[in-house]
C-alpha cells in the first residue's frame, strides 16, 4: 500500500505539541514586529506600480498613436519611457522585493525585525530619492544610459537608504536565533550584499570618473544585467523556496539542488552583461565569454526548476484552493521559461535576429513582470493578512487580480515576442523597406503588436487596480479591529 | 545511491519507499506554531543525491563552454570584433556579395533617397521634386542625373511643370561608383512608376566623378549649368 | 550551510570574478584607445565634436532618443545593417572615444543613427523632421518635437531660419515656426554623426 509522503507533522510526538503554543507565539511576535515598516515598504511600492502602470500605457500607446500627448515635453516617449522603467525597477519591484525580503530574513533568523526605525528611514530616503529622480528624468536630466537614468543629484539619497538596510541585515543576521541557514537565506543575503556593489561600481564607473568610449556599454550591461541576476532574481527564487513549500506543507525537494543551483547562479550569472552587445562594437572575446555565460544559466536554471517543479509535484490540485500558490508557480515557471528563452536569445545566430526588436522588450518583461512581479504578488497576499491579522476582504478580487495580470501578460509576450521575431526577419531583408506606409515595411508591420500590447497593458491595469482596492480595504478593516477591545485581539504588538 | 527498481508515484517520484531519504534537519527543531492555524510549518530542505544525468549534463555544457570560448574568442584581441577569426588577420566575413543592380538600388533607394523623395518617388509638393516621371531621371542619356548624385543641386528648378526651390544632399563622398549605379539604375527603369529608360553602369560613373573631381568647392548644380551640359555623355 | 564568512566570501568572490572579466579586463585592455591617422585622408580619426553638435548631444540624451534609435552598425553579412546602407563598415570601440554618454541604443524602433549625418546632410530636412516627422516621413511613428520649435507672427517676409513647410502642412497664415536653439544644435548633433573613417582594425 502506498503511504503518503512523509509530512514532518506526522513524525513529531505529542510531547512535541506543547511547545506549538510558545512556537506560534514567535511567530506571532515577528510578524508584528514588520508590521507598521512593511506596511509603509508595500503601500509605497503599489503606488509607484499604479504610476508606473499609467505611465507604461501612456509609452505603449504613443508608439502606435505618435500624437498623443505630444506637446508636452515632460511627457515625450523618450522621457515617459524610462519613467516607466525606473518607477517599476526602482520605485516598485526594489521595494516589494525589500519588504519581502525582510519578513522572510526575519521569519527565517527567527528574530523579530530589530530597529525597525531604520528601516523606515530607509524607505523614506529611498522615496525620496526615487521621487526626485524620476521627476528629473521628466525634466530631461536623464543620465541617458539605460537602467540608470536616475540624475546623480538623486543617487545619494539611494546610497543613504540601502547603507540603512545594508546595516539592518547585517544586525539581523548576527542576532539571528536560527543557526542553520535556508536556502532562501542564502539567495536573499546574497542579494543584499551584490545589490550595492553593482550600483555603486556603475555609478563610480559611468558617472562620477566615467570610463571612456565603450568600456561605458561594458559597465552599463554588466550593471543593468546584474540588476536583474543578482538582485530580482534572488528575491523571486527565495520567495518561491518559501511559499510553495510552505503553502503545501511540503519539504524542498532536495537540498543538494539547492545548492547547485545557488552557486551555479552566483557563478553565471554575472557574466552574462555583454549578450546585450552582440553585434555590437566590442572585442569578440567579450561577447563570446558572456554568451557562453548565457549558455551556462541552463544549470542553474533547470536545477532550480526541477526542485520547484518536482516538490510541487503530486500537489498541483492546491492551486486550486491558494491564490498565493497560483501566483508562485506562476512566477516559478515563467521563470524557467524566461531564462531559457534568454539562454536561446544570447545565441549570435538568434540575436542576429531579434537584437534591436521589441522581443527584447518582451523577454524583459517576462522576467521582471510574468516572473518577479507575480511571486511579488504572491508574497504580499501571503504577508499582509499575516502582519495585520485580517483576512483579504475580497477572494474574488484577488481572483480578478490573478487573471488579469495571468492573461494580460500572456497577451503581452505572445504577440510581442511573435511580431519582434518578424519585425528582425524584415529588418535583416535589405528588400523589405525600413519604412513605407504603402508596403510591408519594418516600422509598418509592427503597429498591430504594438496596439496588442497596448490592450493586454490595459488588463494589467485592471489587474494592479484589484489589487490596490483589496489593499485599501484590508486596511480599513484592520483600522476597526484596533478600535476593539484588547482581549478579543490576536496576540500584542510590540 | 541504490539503484533499486522503485515504482515512482506522484507522491514519491524517486520511487524509494516512502520515508526512507527524506531526512528532517539534524537537531529536528521544526517549526510547528503558525501565527495563522491554518498555516503550516516552516519550510525544511529534503536530502536526496542528485541526479548524475544532471551531473553529466553540467560536464558536457562546461566541455563547450571551453571549446566555444577558445574557438570564438578572436584569439583575445582588443581589435578582433569578427569572432570567425582565430586572431589578428584572420577570417573575414567580409564577402560583399554579387548583386543585381536594380535590387541593389532598390534596397539603397529607401534609406537615401527615399527621405525626400518618398518611398513612391512623388516627392513632396513645394518641397522635394519628384522622380516619378521626371524628365531629369528619364532623359535619353544619365550625364545630368549622375552629377546630382553626385554633387547635389540647388536653387530654382522646375520638374514635371512644378517648381522647386531646395537644396539636396550630395552623395560623391558618401556613395561608391557602384552604389551610385545601382541607385541610378533603379530610378531610371523603376517598373512601378512605368520607367523605361537606360541603366547605368559603375564606369559611366566613375568616368563623371573623375571628370567633376573639382565640383565639390564649387557647390551643387544649378538648372542652369544642368541644362548647358548634353543628356548623353560621349565616352571618353 | 552555517558558515556565515565562508557563504561572505562567495559572494564576494562571485561578483568580483565578473567585475574582473567584464570591466577591468576591457578597461585594460581597450580603456585607453587612442585616436589615429587615417592613412587614406591624413586625417585623426575621431575627432571631439563641435561645441555646438556637444550642445545637441545633450538634447539628444534628455530626450531619451536612444530609446528609438541605435548608434551601432554591425558587420557585414550579420544582419542587414550594410546592406541598407546604415554604414559602409561595421562600427569598433575607437568610434565612440569622445562619447559620454555612449549611447549605442537597443532598439531600432527607428533606422540606426551612426551616419546619418553622411545619409542626410540637410539642415532643413531634419528640421522638418523633428517637428513632425510625418512631413518628411509618411507612416512614421517617431514622435513630433514641435516643443523644440516656436509659433510666431510672420513678419513681411519670413524669416531667414523660418521653416519652409510642403503644401498641405505649413501653420496658419500670418504664422511662421522658427526652430530654439536646442533644435539647432540637435541638428548640429545629428550632422555630425558619421562613421566611415577606414580605420585599421576594420580591414
Amino acid at each position: 500500500m502506498n503511504a503518503p509522503a512523509p509530512s514532518i507533522l506526522n513524525a513529531l510526538s505529542p510531547s512535541d505539541i506543547e511547545d506549538v503554543a510558545e512556537r506560534r507565539a514567535v511567530l506571532a511576535e515577528i510578524d508584528a514586529s514588520c508590521r507598521n515598516t512593511l506596511l509603509l515598504l508595500f503601500g509605497a511600492s503599489l503606488t509607484w506600480l499604479l504610476l508606473g502602470t499609467v505611465f507604461a500605457l501612456i509609452a505603449s500607446w504613443k508608439m502606435h498613436a505618435p500624437e498623443f500627448l505630444a506637446d508636452i515635453s515632460w511627457l515625450t516617449f523618450g522621457r515617459v519611457r524610462p519613467f516607466h522603467l525606473n518607477a517599476m525597477v526602482f520605485g516598485f519591484s526594489t521595494q516589494a522585493g525589500i519588504g519581502v525580503t525582510l519578513w522572510l530574513m526575519c521569519r527565517l533568523c527567527r528574530t523579530p525585525l530589530l530597529y525597525g526605525w531604520i528601516v523606515d528611514l530607509a524607505g523614506l530616503f529611498w522615496n525620496l530619492g526615487v521621487a526626485v529622480g524620476l521627476v528629473g528624468i521628466l525634466a530631461g536630466h536623464s543620465t541617458g544610459l539605460e537602467w540608470l537614468e536616475i540624475p546623480p543629484y538623486a543617487t545619494p539619497l539611494l546610497f543613504v537608504s540601502y547603507a540603512l538596510i545594508g546595516m539592518w541585515g547585517i544586525l539581523t543576521f548576527r542576532f539571528r536565533r536560527e543557526r542553520h541557514l535556508y536556502v532562501s537565506q542564502w539567495y536573499l543575503l546574497a542579494s543584499l550584499f551584490w545589490f550595492p556593489g553593482i550600483y555603486s561600481a556603475a555609478q563610480i564607473l559611468l558617472i562620477m570618473q566615467p570610463v571612456r568610449g565603450t568600456v561605458q556599454a561594458a559597465v552599463n550591461w554588466w550593471f543593468a544585467h546584474n540588476v536583474l541576476g543578482l538582485w530580482f532574481t534572488p528575491i523571486g527564487l527565495a520567495s518561491i523556496y518559501y511559499f510553495i513549500p510552505k503553502v503545501i506543507g511540503k519539504p524542498v525537494y532536495n537540498y543538494s539542488l539547492s545548492v547547485l543551483g545557488f552557486w551555479s547562479l552566483a557563478l553565471f550569472y554575472n557574466w552574462n552583461g555583454m549578450h546585450h552587445l552582440v553585434g555590437g562594437p566590442m572585442p569578440a572575446w567579450l561577447i563570446t565569454v558572456s554568451i557562453v555565460a548565457s549558455v551556462m544559466m541552463t544549470i542553474p536554471v533547470v536545477t532550480v526548476g526541477l526542485n520547484h517543479h518536482l516538490t510541487m509535484w503530486g500537489n498541483f490540485k492546491k492551486l486550486k484552493d491558494s491564490p498565493v500558490l497560483r501566483f508562485m508557480v506562476f512566477g516559478g515557471m515563467s521563470y524557467t521559461v524566461t531564462s531559457l528563452h534568454g539562454v536561446l536569445l544570447a545565441l549570435r545566430s538568434v540575436s542576429e535576429v531579434t537584437h534591436f526588436t521589441h522581443s527584447t522588450i518582451a523577454h524583459a518583461h517576462q522576467g521582471m513582470y510574468a516572473f518577479f512581479t507575480m511571486v511579488m504578488f504572491g508574497a504580499m497576499y501571503y504577508i499582509i493578512p499575516r502582519l495585520l491579522k485580517v483576512e483579504w476582504p475580497s477572494a474574488h478580487v484577488i481572483r480578478v487580480h490573478f487573471w488579469c495580470a495571468a492573461i494580460g501578460i500572456m497577451f503581452y509576450l505572445v504577440p510581442l515576442t511573435l511580431g519582434g521575431v518578424l519585425q528582425g526577419l524584415a529588418m535583416n531583408n535589405p528588400d523589405v523597406p525600413f519604412l513605407d506606409p504603402h508596403k510591408y515595411s519594418v516600422v509598418t508591420m509592427t503597429l498591430p503588436y504594438l496596439r496588442m500590447r497596448s490592450y493586454s497593458g490595459f488588463l494589467l491595469a485592471i489587474g494592479h487596480t484589484a489589487f490596490a482596492i483589496n489593499f485599501i480595504w484590508i486596511l480599513a478593516r484592520w483600522v476597526k479591529t484596533l478600535r476593539l477591545p484588547q482581549l478579543a485581539t490576536p496576540a500584542p504588538s510590540l | 545511491m541504490s539503484s533499486a527498481i522503485n515504482r515512482s508515484t506522484p507522491d514519491n517520484p524517486a520511487g524509494k519507499p516512502a520515508g526512507a531519504d527524506v531526512s528532517l534537519p539534524p537537531d529536528g527543531v521544526v517549526d510547528l506554531a503558525p501565527a495563522d492555524p491554518r498555516e503550516h510549518i516552516e519550510p525544511v530542505e529534503a536530502h536526496r543525491p542528485i541526479s548524475i544525468w544532471l551531473v553529466t549534463f553540467l560536464g558536457v555544457l562546461l566541455f563547450w563552454a571551453g571549446w566555444y570560448v577558445q574557438r570564438y574568442s578572436g584569439g583575445y584581441e582588443a581589435l578582433v570584433y569578427d569572432e570567425q577569426a582565430m586572431g589578428l588577420g584572420g577570417a573575414k566575413s567580409n564577402a560583399v556579395p554579387v548583386i543585381d543592380p536594380y535590387v541593389l538600388g532598390k534596397r539603397l533607394y529607401g534609406d537615401t533617397c527615399a527621405k525626400c523623395h518618398q518611398p513612391d518617388g512623388l516627392g513632396l509638393p513645394g518641397q522635394y521634386p519628384p522622380l516619378a516621371g521626371s524628365e531629369w531621371v528619364l532623359a535619353s542619356g544619365p550625364a545630368r542625373m549622375i552629377r546630382i548624385v553626385l554633387d547635389a543641386a540647388q536653387g530654382p528648378i522646375k520638374v514635371k511643370g512644378m517648381e522647386f526651390n531646395n537644396v539636396m544632399t550630395p552623395w560623391r563622398d558618401t556613395l561608391t561608383d557602384r552604389q551610385i549605379a545601382a541607385l541610378i539604375t533603379f530610378v531610371r527603369t523603376q517598373k512601378e512608376w512605368g520607367h523605361n529608360a537606360t541603366p547605368v553602369t559603375p564606369e559611366e560613373v566613375a568616368a563623371i566623378r573623375q571628370k567633376t573631381k573639382n565640383r565639390t568647392a564649387m557647390g551643387p548644380w544649378t538648372v542652369n549649368e544642368l541644362l548647358a551640359l548634353p543628356e548623353n555623355e560621349s565616352s571618353p | 550551510m552555517n558558515y556565515g564568512p565562508l557563504l561572505f566570501l562567495g559572494f564576494f568572490l562571485t561578483v568580483a570574478s565578473s567585475w574582473c572579466g567584464l570591466v577591468l579586463l576591457p578597461q585594460i585592455q581597450f580603456g585607453r584607445q587612442q585616436a589615429v591617422k587615417i592613412e587614406e585622408t591624413g586625417e585623426i580619426y575621431p575627432q571631439a565634436r563641435s561645441g555646438l553638435a556637444e550642445q545637441g548631444r545633450q538634447i539628444y540624451r534628455a530626450n531619451g532618443c536612444l530609446y528609438c534609435h541605435t548608434q551601432q552598425v554591425r558587420a557585414q553579412n550579420y544582419g542587414a545593417d550594410i546592406a541598407r546602407n546604415w554604414g559602409q563598415r561595421r562600427t569598433v570601440s575607437r568610434d565612440y572615444l569622445y562619447d559620454h554618454p555612449v549611447m549605442l541604443g537597443t532598439m531600432r524602433t527607428g533606422p540606426d543613427l551612426t551616419n546619418i549625418g553622411l545619409r542626410q546632410s540637410d539642415t532643413s530636412w531634419h528640421l522638418l523632421h523633428l517637428y513632425n516627422p510625418r512631413i518628411t516621413s509618411p507612416g512614421s511613428i517617431m514622435p513630433p518635437f514641435r516643443f523644440l520649435f516656436a509659433k510666431r507672427k510672420a513678419g513681411e517676409r519670413p524669416s531667414p531660419d523660418a521653416l519652409k513647410f510642403p503644401s498641405g502642412f505649413a501653420p496658419a497664415s500670418g504664422y511662421e515656426i522658427v526652430p530654439n536653439a536646442e533644435a539647432r544644435t540637435l541638428v548640429q548633433y545629428l550632422l555630425s554623426l558619421k562613421a566611415n573613417a577606414p580605420l585599421p582594425e576594420t580591414k
